[in-house]
């Protein structure tokens, strides 16, 4: 049993991570504002039921996205349900030639992304249906392990896998269709079709 | 292990997602095979450059607001008092 009175010294430093989260959820920054304030007013309420000594940075993620998820989304749109397969996520290698033709060290990908504003990375990663982006908060920028995310979402951890391996794939093809309208992309030997489609 | 399975197998790495072996087995193959290891790389850099452009600071207003409806300070956390 934990005390309440050690909730906010532990907790509030986590602020800007939720804030983030709920900014790439709802979309705005009053929604998002609201929400992170809804979650820490439900996990101070819930602290004396929380075990001292686990994880508060999970358990507040997870009071965050079933808040979300119950509310915020409801309000926003009709719920988005899509389970699609796991697919390898070489997409962008693949594309660009095959493995041969990455040059060492600074890959063509990681560069297009230097060069792209941050606001619209904000907005290719808002584009992907909620599953998936929620699974890829979690996971890449907020660090969680397979097995926490899963504890989270109470989802298994294969679905947790096959929602991060998807969301990336989906996150890298919009940042690369964003990145070719807007002639960001290197000299580069466009795609697959060429190189794959069994001749000209 | 041969590129292909290593390119399949990538995002669990990454994630710390394998099995002892395997996860041996992969590292084993990207210390023979650099654009696997590039690969890998860029797995990385990617993933960090997506977290640092969607990194976003907390309003001092909602700061404030939440610690003032839980009695502590906006700074630290520590009680009012």
């Amino acid at each position: 049993m934990a005390d309440q009175a050690d909730f906010a010294e532990q907790a509030m430093p986590l602020m800007s991570g939720l804030y983030a989260a709920a900014m790439r959820l709802t979309y705005n920054s009053s929604d998002a504002e609201d929400l992170v304030q809804d979650t820490y007013l439900r996990a101070y309420r819930g602290f004396g039921g929380f075990e001292a000594g686990t994880n508060l940075k999970a358990w507040l993620y997870k009071i965050l996205t079933n808040t979300f998820i119950n509310t915020y989304r409801m309000k926003q749109r009709r719920v988005q349900q899509v389970e699609l397969d796991d697919v390898p996520d070489y997409s962008l290698y693949r594309r660009m030639g095959g493995l041969e033709t990455v040059s060492l060290s600074r890959t063509p990908e990681t560069q297009v992304l230097d060069g792209m504003p941050d606001d619209e990375v904000k907005l290719a990663l808002e584009s992907l249906p909620d599953q998936f982006r929620i699974a890829v908060i979690l996971c890449d920028i907020e660090e969680f392990s397979y097995k926490e995310i899963a504890d989270i979402l109470d989802i298994p951890m294969g679905t947790v896998m096959s929602r991060i391996h998807r969301g990336r794939k989906l996150l890298h093809d919009k940042l690369w269709e964003y990145a070719a309208e807007r002639g960001l992309i290197p000299n580069v030997e466009r795609p697959a079709a060429a190189a794959h489609a069994g001749g000209q | 292990m041969d590129c292909d399975q290593m390119l399949n197998l990538i995002n669990h790495y990454m994630d710390g997602g394998l099995s002892q072996w395997r996860h041996r087995a992969v590292a084993r193959h990207m210390n023979d095979c650099p654009p696997c290891a590039d690969h890998h790389n860029a797995h990385i850099q990617f993933r960090q450059q997506v977290a640092s452009k969607c990194f976003e600071e907390a309003p001092a207003g909602l700061r404030l607001r939440i610690s003032e409806s839980l009695g502590v300070h906006p700074s630290d956390g520590s009680p009012l008092r």
